[in-house]
């Protein structure tokens, strides 16, 4: 079971699209979104596990996924926020690869998580933070994250 | 003149099995309570279980961790027990983190950070997981100090009507002169050790205002399902009988009635005492199995082989105990770990026999049961036993004890034990020697307010189990184990007699 599984990885994506207001975000679009999915996330996690223990999350989430997008540290710097400029700079890759590279951090960091304190505990808590039901719709059965 | 009223004290049950009585029935609602102690105490767990066994959609829980054990791991491993129900995580149980507010040393955003977290939550429990990381004792700055914190905190939450508990790392030698201790309504102290390869978990209610606690350390056991504790002064299981009885009851073998004058008198404690191979589980067997002849169920409780071996034993020895078992009328308790305390020992039994209401109960040995206690335990042993006899047979429970005697055969000891005293009725088994062969016989040393025969008897263990022969009056010195003729030893051979 990964928990960082494709799944999860297409519910971000959702939660991204949700969130920039559109299905196929350009890349301003996609780091204001994931930023803001980002903030809302850590803020809800910080207030049950911590400021250190959530910073240590993210910064093994980013680590994990610059295994599969090499570009992710040139986008993702120290305040772990996307640059727009960055974003938009990353040449070669396209818009939807971006995408998955955003969805893919994000993923780990609920995958994670999850590894740890169950995904029972953590899903309800990433669904209060975005408000979006983290339910695969394009699965069946209720809720489908594990593969 | 209106007649006064006093105000209720609701009690919440603790969740931890058996804590409720130490406790004296439980936390009152809205205590403000502390539970101190070392390090992997079950402090934890226990506060866990106490949240998860009383949270509900109209007592809403609030744990707060504060820089102890990241809450990340304690959710991990808290939620292995069976008492974490994953669905009270849904509204009904928060956790909160105040790590933040702690590292700033400043005890005054901490407690802002709680009370704006009970007006968001409303919380009718509160857990403060740990307080002792609040490590200014007097901020150098004027700021506030933790007996400060802890003062206005304890305010705060009892006027918001919630039951709390602050856990803390706190050994015993500092709570003697602590302030902050004063202002708590409970305080519990949570203890373990290591002794030789035991470890030993043990709970003491220093105070819990509003109830009458049980003192002293009192066991407890972590496992699966949580912290479980085994109160160190019982109740009897059910008051039976309030006079003393002069019911007289067979023992199952008939030659060993006869000495006794009939058996023995229900309630009764008595101590077989003999050397290995002479026969105390064949008699002990024999005990429960004329039990079952009349309907009495009965427990036997085993330290030195597993229950399959010891029926197997019994099978071999003409007594089924496992269709005796199957029918409800036989319990064994297999009793085999070496950390054991007496108190869990005794509610091992008492659950069995509440299940049977069993009215006998074999403990074979006496010896293993010792072994199986954790060293600590060992020192109490004797006060111990005493309390597990009294319990037992306070309420008509007849009891044998066997115990294995090791000393050389021309000595007379019952027991190496000094238990002697506490047992009601003794009977002797011993080997003696005769005509280049090893023999057995048995006698009995007391019993109690009635008499009985004072004859040495030869016995066999037969497969119909010990046949109880005539009186050795035919030789001299069998106690020495090496007896001498008193006239003509050649009679015919009767079971049990010497054989020629």
């Amino acid at each position: 079971m990964s928990l960082s599984s494709l799944h999860l990885r297409r519910l971000v994506k959702r939660a991204l699209a949700d969130t920039a207001g559109t299905q196929a975000p350009d890349p301003e679009r996609l780091a204001i979104a994931f930023n803001a999915l980002c903030t809302r996330l850590r803020h809800r996690f910080r207030s049950v596990f911590g400021t250190t223990a959530v910073a240590a999350l993210f910064a093994r989430a980013l680590h994990v996924a610059s295994e599969d997008f090499s570009w992710i540290p040139d986008v993702i710097g120290k305040s772990d926020e996307c640059s727009t400029e960055a974003l938009s700079a990353v040449r070669g890759v396209e818009a939807s690869v971006l995408e998955d590279g955003l969805a893919a951090v994000l993923a780990h960091v609920i995958g994670l998580l999850s590894t740890f304190v169950g995904e029972d505990l953590v899903l309800p808590f990433v669904q209060e933070a975005w408000g979006t039901a983290m339910v695969d719709t394009d699965q069946p059965g209720p809720k489908v994250i594990n593969e | 003149m209106s007649e006064s009223r006093i105000v209720p004290l609701n009690r919440l049950q603790s969740g931890v099995g058996k804590l409720d009585a130490i406790l004296g029935g439980g936390f009152p609602e809205y205590s403000f309570n502390l539970i101190v102690g070392d390090p992997g105490s079950g402090k934890t767990t226990l506060a866990h279980q106490f949240m998860f066994a009383n949270a509900s959609p109209e007592r809403p829980a609030v744990y707060f961790t504060v820089l102890g054990e990241p809450t990340i791991k304690m959710l991990r491993y808290q939620q292995q027990f069976t008492f974490f129900d994953m669905s009270k995580l849904n509204g009904v149980i928060h956790f909160a983190n105040l790590t933040d507010e702690a590292l700033t040393n400043d005890l005054g955003k901490v407690l802002e950070a709680i009370v704006r977290k009970m007006e968001e939550l409303s919380p009718r429990i509160v857990i403060v997981d740990s307080f002792r990381t609040l490590t200014p004792q007097a901020a150098p700055d004027g700021s506030m100090s933790v007996q400060e914190f802890v003062q206005r905190l304890a305010m705060k939450l009892t006027t918001w009507q919630a039951t709390t508990f602050l856990l803390g790392e706190y050994p015993e030698a500092q709570i003697r002169d602590n302030p902050v201790f004063t202002m708590a309504d409970g305080l519990m102290l949570m203890t373990q050790r290591v002794d030789r390869n035991s470890m030993v978990r043990q709970v003491q209610v220093l105070k819990m205002r509003g109830n009458a606690p049980q003192p002293g350390l009192h066991t407890i056991r972590i496992s699966k399902d949580g912290v479980a504790a085994f109160p160190r002064m019982i109740k009897p299981i059910e008051e039976i009988q309030s006079a003393v009885t002069r019911e007289i009851i067979s023992t199952g073998v008939p030659g060993l009635d006869e000495l006794m004058g009939g058996g023995t008198l229900r309630g009764n404690a008595i101590l077989l005492a003999g050397p290995v191979g002479s026969g105390k589980t064949t008699t002990a067997v024999q005990f429960i199995a004329e039990g079952v002849r009349k309907r009495e169920p009965g427990v036997v409780v085993i330290f030195e082989e597993t229950a399959p071996k010891y029926l197997d034993q019994a099978n071999s020895l003409g007594f089924d105990l496992d269709a005796m078992r199957e029918q409800g009328l036989v319990e064994i308790v297999y009793v085999r770990p070496l950390d054991l305390s007496m108190d869990e020992t005794l509610y091992a039994i008492q659950t069995a026999i509440e299940k049977l209401d069993a009215k006998r109960v074999v403990l074979d040995s006496i010896s293993g049961l010792e072994a199986a206690l954790a060293p600590v335990f060992k020192e109490d042993f004797l006060e111990s036993l005493y309390r597990l006899l009294g319990a037992l047979t306070g309420v008509g429970i007849t009891i044998m004890l066997t115990v294995e005697v090791t000393e050389p055969y021309n000595a007379m000891r019952f027991t190496p034990h000094p238990i002697s005293f506490l047992t009601h009725d003794i009977v002797l088994q011993r080997y003696f020697e005769i005509n280049g062969e090893l023999r057995t016989f048995l006698t009995v040393i007391k019993t109690r307010a009635r008499g009985h025969s004072r004859d040495l008897r030869a016995y066999d263990v037969t497969p119909r189990g010990i046949v109880v022969g005539e009186r050795l009056s035919e030789l001299t010195g069998v106690i020495s184990a090496v007896p001498r003729s008193a006239g003509s030893t050649r009679k015919r051979r009767s079971p049990g007699s010497p054989r020629k």
